[in-house]
């Protein structure tokens, strides 16, 4: 099975950590980057650049959060390429304990975001999400 | 003899001619033997001397009744009449007095006839315009209600006309009597003032205008006016005359009118609402009542001084002058507006106001009275309600925003800890599962934790404060003494600027934790290129104290985090200890106690918290 890059921002280090080590016992992934806001994920955006790797990235964030802020996040990531006239394949997946019927609209009208997953994660979860 | 008497003939004819009435002799063959010159004028003959002439070639129209009358004469009758009328041959009309008498020659046979005539047609024509007059006046005083009446003071005779009589409720046919006249007017006041009035008129010759209550004949009460006057003759008082007037409808009317008027006075005079009444043109205040310089702080007289629009807020008055004209063109019947009043003490008083129109017996509008309510109260209540109302709302959304984080903190938790758990039963290998364990030992401590300061929380929310009077240099030592051991490490200074009698109201243990807390974040939040400057300032400004801590640390972003700052769970800073729930306490402990706090703050210079209490 061909493994997936996959980029977790949370500021939960128990959620990070479950999700990065569930995806490494079933080998789903090998390129594993762990940030626990948007500032350090926007930051490593550089290293995207250099990465000639035509797979999907998949980033799964969190919805709101005192750091992190997924649909800002997503919102920022797409106009940084858009403006870098760079196409990678960036697939989205959102996570949260909770999400408001606001969320669900803004689900149907952000085209990057593939998944949107209630907490907390199990492999099921991942799987789902990698097929993507 | 012969030539005597012809003299005297002659002297008399001379005589006739010069008569000053119309005179005419004429022999028994009706011709003229002689005439007055008057004759010639009242008959309008275009001769001067007729003498000789045929009378009926000058007066063609005469009628054969007259002509038999003429015969009559000849034979010695003598006709005369007071008043008749002739119309002659142009048409117009000659009253005349007039006799015709036969007259004697020396033999006394009948020589002819003698007519004597008087044009009285001016006298008949104005006598029959004074009946007219008469006529016309006694049935328009009939139609008013107006009787007539004369006493003749001589013989004692009463006259009443039937319009008199009619007031009285008395038959047409009663004969009044001067003794019992004066009994129709009601006893006492009325009867007094028309007798003296009546008495004063016959000695004094002093006209009158009474107005009086009578009783009349079928004993109903009616109101009169009694004119009266006397015609006097050497000093002697011969007769009386006056009218006599249903005034009843009027007076009613007029009772009402002061019954209302009176009303109005006292509604004016004792109303608690504010009236005034002004001219409608110059805007000029023509009266007002207590109640409005009451409002006002001014005194009635300067207030008459006065014009509105120098009284009352000037947007407000030309928001009201547009609706006046409005009002005046009658496209509405009256304006309600507030209306903000400046005091004579500088205040601002709220009033309701409505404004209506009293216009004059055309029509025309005269007056405008204004109805004025102060509202101050009520405005002020409302204020406050309003305040009152907004910081419920911002209470109310801090807890929602405390409830939305806490159920997504709990929430969070009881995630982590489900998802550990199923991820410790999922996995065999020993490491995994010890760090797991140790993941959730993390887990429960964060939930022991957030449900901590749950509870501090909801002790701010719940607490029952009691605002003591702190002195607060003092105070602030204590705290700062507490709180040294912190400080030992760093390199600081503490710059204290509070007056030794500074006192402060508050509940002590949130104006501990607050100061406690803000000092505490400036030596966390330190800019370690600098050497830590505090400044902590106090002092009073009217009720409040004001109290500021300002620091040389690393600042905060205000434009990205201004609503955010005093938010629960933000940080702003990576430091080990920041829990994000400081400021979020200190704020909440200091509206507990009724104050504010705000920030000023710029990074890589320095954070300034104010405390206003």
């Amino acid at each position: 099975m061909k493994t997936s890059k996959i980029w977790i921002i949370d500021d939960n280090p128990i959620d990070s950590y479950i999700v990065k080590t569930m995806l490494e016992l079933n080998e789903l992934s090998k390129d594993i980057h762990v940030f626990s806001n948007n500032k350090e994920a926007l930051d490593s955006l550089e290293e995207l650049n250099e990465d000639n790797s035509d797979g999907p990235i998949h980033i799964i964030t969190e919805n709101k959060t005192n750091a992190v802020n997924g649909w800002k996040l997503i919102k920022k990531m797409s106009n940084k390429f858009y403006e870098k006239k760079q196409k990678f394949n960036l697939k989205f997946h959102m996570t949260s304990e909770k999400y408001t019927e606001d969320d669900f609209e803004k689900f149907e009208k952000t085209d990057p975001l593939c998944s949107i997953n209630k907490k907390p994660l199990r492999l099921d979860h991942l799987i789902n999400m990698l097929q993507y | 003899m012969a030539q005597e008497y012809n003299k005297n003939i002659s002297d008399q004819i001379n005589i006739l001619i010069q008569a000053p009435i119309a005179v005419a002799f004429l022999d028994n063959n009706l011709r003229y033997v002689a005439h007055s010159v008057k004759w010639c004028e009242d008959y309008k003959l275009q001769y001067t001397d007729i003498k000789g002439m045929y009378h009926y070639d000058l007066f063609p129209e005469i009628s054969d009744e007259w002509k038999e009358k003429h015969q009559r004469v000849l034979k010695g009758a003598e006709e005369s009449c007071d008043e008749e009328l002739f119309t002659r041959k142009d048409g117009t009309e000659q009253w005349l007095k007039w006799s015709v008498k036969p007259w004697y020659n020396y033999d006394n046979e009948i020589a002819g006839m003698i007519i004597i005539s008087e044009d009285i047609t001016s006298k008949v024509i104005l006598r029959k315009r004074d009946q007219l007059d008469y006529r016309i006046l006694l049935s328009a005083c009939t139609k008013a209600k107006i009787g007539t009446w004369h006493y003749n003071n001589i013989n004692g005779e009463l006259y009443w006309s039937n319009a008199t009589k009619a007031l009285h409720e008395l038959p047409e046919d009663y004969q009044p009597d001067a003794s019992t006249a004066i009994l129709f007017y009601k006893e006492g006041e009325s009867r007094d003032r028309i007798t003296q009035a009546f008495i004063n008129s016959l000695t004094k010759n002093e006209s009158y205008d009474l107005e009086l209550e009578l009783t009349t004949a079928k004993g109903n009460s009616i109101w009169v006016r009694a004119i009266g006057q006397s015609d006097f003759v050497n000093g002697v008082c011969h007769r009386q005359y006056g009218t006599f007037e249903d005034i009843s409808e009027r007076k009613r009317k007029e009772h009402l009118s002061n019954l209302n008027s009176e009303k109005f006075q006292k509604l004016f005079r004792n109303s608690k609402v504010g009236v005034a009444i002004m001219d409608a043109t110059t805007l000029k205040l023509l009266d007002v009542n207590k109640a409005l310089a009451t409002i006002v702080k001014l005194e009635n007289t300067k207030l008459l001084d006065s014009s509105f629009e120098e009284l009352i807020d000037k947007q407000d008055f030309c928001l009201w002058f547009d609706k006046l004209q409005k009002l005046l063109n009658r496209k509405c019947d009256h304006i309600k507006l507030p209306i903000k009043f400046n005091t004579s003490d500088g205040s601002i008083i709220y009033t309701q106001t409505i404004c209506n129109v009293l216009e004059d017996e055309y029509g025309e509008p005269e007056n405008l009275v204004i109805q004025i309510i102060d509202i101050t109260n009520e405005k002020t209540a409302n204020q406050e309600r309003k305040v009152f109302v907004e910081e419920i709302m911002r209470k109310n959304d801090r807890l929602m925003n405390f409830a939305y984080i806490v159920s997504h903190n709990l929430r969070s938790h009881s995630s982590n800890i489900s998802g550990l758990i199923n991820f410790y039963l999922e996995n065999d290998e020993a490491d995994i599962k010890t760090k797991i364990i140790s993941m959730l030992n993390d887990s429960s401590k964060n939930l022991n934790k957030t449900i901590e300061d749950l509870n501090q929380v909801v002790t701010i929310q719940t607490t029952q404060i009691n605002i003591d009077s702190i002195p607060l240099h003092s105070f602030v030592q204590k705290i700062l003494s507490s709180i040294s051991l912190e400080l030992l490490n760093s390199d600081y200074t503490i710059n204290l600027d509070i007056q030794d009698h500074l006192i402060i109201d508050a509940f002590p243990p949130y104006l501990e934790s607050a100061l406690s807390n803000l000092i505490t974040n400036s030596i966390k939040y330190r800019d370690q290129n600098k050497s830590l400057i505090i400044e902590i300032k106090a002092f009073q400004e009217d009720e409040n104290c004001i109290i500021s801590i300002k620091d040389n640390g690393l600042g905060i972003d205000l434009s990205r985090h201004q609503e955010k700052i005093f938010g629960m769970y933000k940080t702003f800073h990576t430091h080990d200890d920041a829990n994000g729930l400081g400021l979020f306490m200190t704020k909440n402990q200091i509206e507990a106690m009724g104050g504010t706090i705000s920030v000023k703050s710029e990074v890589g210079i320095g954070s300034t918290f104010t405390i206003k209490i």
